[in-house]
């Protein structure tokens, strides 16, 4: 295990206001990441997932300013900050998208989470002061393929999520000067993000009050709202599809109050060289993503205060219980190869 | 322009008639699992030399050991063909495959990052969307009026072009060798502004959506996987899904024999007729 003196491991955690950098920064975060979806943006390529992979408002920062208050409160609180911009992008979608970039380095913002092949040439060209960081959106799944895009300044890496941690450490071991991130918690979707072309579109589910923006308008009785696909049900990863006379669902259980989780991998994945730890999450509430950076803060802790590798896990199985109020299981955990076996 | 039809043919089924002299696609491009075994690889480079069949070679995204298989395949067909073309559905199979100078690497479907989902040609579907506007409940329990906002033009336009058609990205590729991008027929329509010395080339009927993690039918298998157990395919519908998905091995795709509007003049020249389809 690399728990040599000064060791730490650096959490990542989404945000989606300025005032929860702090926050997280107190209860442990050593990073923060954001998506941004503006007004303006909004208009001309919807508010679904066309700046980032996720969509609407709730999972964004929505206003420029907002944008640099986070870049900013990260600086204050002495945490780095990354800006997700991890789609795919037409050619004219780009300055734009290079414009978002600017303002995210002139705010003090530090780093951009990418995999648009368009968008890390133009970045190339620019040569701006920020850190790039490639997203797990990218598909990179083996050595040559982080080699390949190494060649556009990449200087971290987040390892796509259908690794396993062994295949991890042969890419690490092949590119020791450059970060690793992996996934610990939340959002273990059943498809692969970088080859996943299902969208994340705005469901509005019958009888159910979820946030949305709505205007009044005077030619109008009611405020109005306005979606591009009204038939949208859902994610595709949570609908439940009819096969023959079989219910498909692609079994993903979302549920952030039991949430997808690699804390008992914590101890292998610093051994393989692995030392930036994501938490999904974005749009979540404030409290919840406090209790997630708390919680892989403390079973890092369990694993460090262990005399022995492998020894905390059902330690931290019942951390989780403590946390979460139920216990984790295999489907849940997000590297099942290399962690937890069945209790 | 003159269409080139290619026909994509299943590997395992040594069975089926290869018409002479046409453009031949063999390979996997969703699961390194069921790459051919280097007997089979001998086997068809042989055959469709001897036929005179011009190849084209599919391989997948890979893990670290599957690169060193996709090498192993690339050494027994260079024993064979001076010059096949090679679909890379990886950057790291594409940097292995740009070193080899029998290989005219092809930029796969995998690679060109296109919208896919189903569910996006009924976004351009006015009257079908209006018929659904409807009264929402806001979080702050404010009854509102939902309606359909069109899509502009430039997020139609986002919606029907890959992302690797961009300037910069296709002058790069262009001093790999490369040339041609493989890509999916979409239900919402396709619209190409390719740079010279670029050509195209559409998959007919399947279109890819999304790749599972695990393979639905590996994991019943336990473990015990050949290559010929992910040959099933389930059709999953959904109501909100305009046509079927079908699910085979780890991929998800839809059918669409509906070739694009004006496809003969965005530099599409080639068709590939996926028989593995029709012969599953």
């Amino acid at each position: 295990m690399n728990t040599r003196p000064g060791y730490k491991p650096v959490i990542a955690a989404p945000v989606d206001e300025p005032v929860e950098v702090s926050l997280l920064a107190k209860s442990g975060a050593g990073e923060v990441y954001c998506g941004f979806l503006p007004r303006q943006w909004r208009e001309r390529y919807s508010g679904y997932d066309s700046l980032s992979r996720r969509q609407g408002i709730s999972a964004n920062v929505t206003v420029l300013e907002n944008l640099r208050m986070v870049a900013l409160e990260a600086k204050k609180a002495g945490v780095s900050s990354a800006l997700a911009l991890n789609v795919r992008y037409s050619q004219e979608m780009l300055p734009e998208v290079l414009e978002y970039a600017e303002v995210w380095e002139q705010a003090g913002g530090q780093a951009l989470l990418v995999s648009d092949l368009g968008l890390l040439l133009a970045l190339q060209e620019k040569q701006p002061r920020l850190n790039r960081f490639l997203s797990l959106m990218a598909a990179a799944f083996n050595s040559r393929a982080v080699g390949f895009y190494r060649q556009f300044g990449i200087s971290r890496m987040v390892l796509p999520r259908s690794l396993t941690i062994e295949e991890m450490h042969y890419i690490v071991k092949l590119h020791e000067d450059i970060e690793f991130e992996a996934m610990v918690l939340n959002d273990k979707c059943p498809y692969i993000d970088g080859l996943c072309n299902f969208y994340h579109g705005m469901a509005f589910p019958e009888g159910i009050r979820i946030p949305f923006e709505y205007q009044r308008a005077a030619s109008e009785q009611k405020p109005v709202t306005y979606a591009h696909d009204l038939f949208y049900a859902g994610h595709a990863c949570q609908l439940k599809f009819r096969a023959g006379k079989e219910i498909i669902n692609p079994d993903w259980d979302n549920d952030f109050c039991r949430p997808h989780c690699a804390a008992c991998c914590l101890q292998k994945l610093a051994s393989a060289g692995i030392n930036h730890w994501k938490i999904g999450g974005r749009g979540l509430p404030t409290e919840v993503k406090i209790k997630a950076v708390k919680f892989i803060k403390d079973a890092w802790n369990l694993a460090v205060d262990s005399p022995e590798e492998g020894i905390p896990c059902q330690e931290i199985k019942d951390l989780y219980k403590d946390t979460y109020g139920r216990h984790c299981s295999c489907e849940l955990c997000y590297y099942p190869e290399d962690g937890m076996v069945e209790v | 322009m003159i269409m080139d039809y290619a026909y994509w043919i299943d590997w395992q089924n040594t069975r089926c008639e290869i018409l002479p002299k046409a453009r031949i696609y063999l390979g996997e491009e969703c699961c390194e699992k069921r790459l051919p075994p280097p007997k089979k690889v001998m086997y068809w480079a042989n055959r469709l030399h001897d036929q005179g069949n011009t190849l084209t070679f599919i391989t997948p995204f890979v893990s670290d050991a599957g690169l060193i298989q996709v090498n192993n395949i690339l050494d027994a067909l260079s024993s064979i063909y001076d010059s096949y073309e090679v679909v890379c559905n990886d950057w790291g199979v594409f940097s292995l495959v740009i070193g080899r100078p029998s290989c005219i690497p092809l930029i796969g479907r995998l690679l060109s990052r296109q919208d896919t989902d189903p569910r996006l040609a009924q976004i351009l579907d006015r009257p079908f969307q209006e018929s659904l506007e409807r009264d929402v409940w806001h979080v702050d329990g404010t009854p509102v009026r939902l309606k359909y906002k069109p899509p502009s033009e430039e997020y139609k336009t986002h919606l029907r072009t890959p992302s690797i058609i961009n300037n910069r990205v296709l002058s790069y590729l262009s001093k790999t060798g490369s040339h041609r991008l493989e890509l999916n027929n979409p239900l919402q329509g396709l619209k190409l502004e390719l740079i010279d010395g670029w050509k195209a080339t559409i998959y007919i009927p399947d279109v890819i959506v999304s790749i599972k993690r695990h393979c639905s039918t590996c994991s019943i298998s336990l473990g015990s996987l050949t290559p010929n157990c992910c040959n099933l395919s389930a059709e999953w519908i959904h109501p909100s899904f305009p046509v079927p998905l079908h699910s085979c091995g780890n991929a998800l795709y839809y059918l669409n024999n509906v070739l694009p509007d004006g496809f003969e003049d965005m530099g599409i020249d080639r068709i590939v007729l996926n028989m593995r389809i029709s012969s599953t």
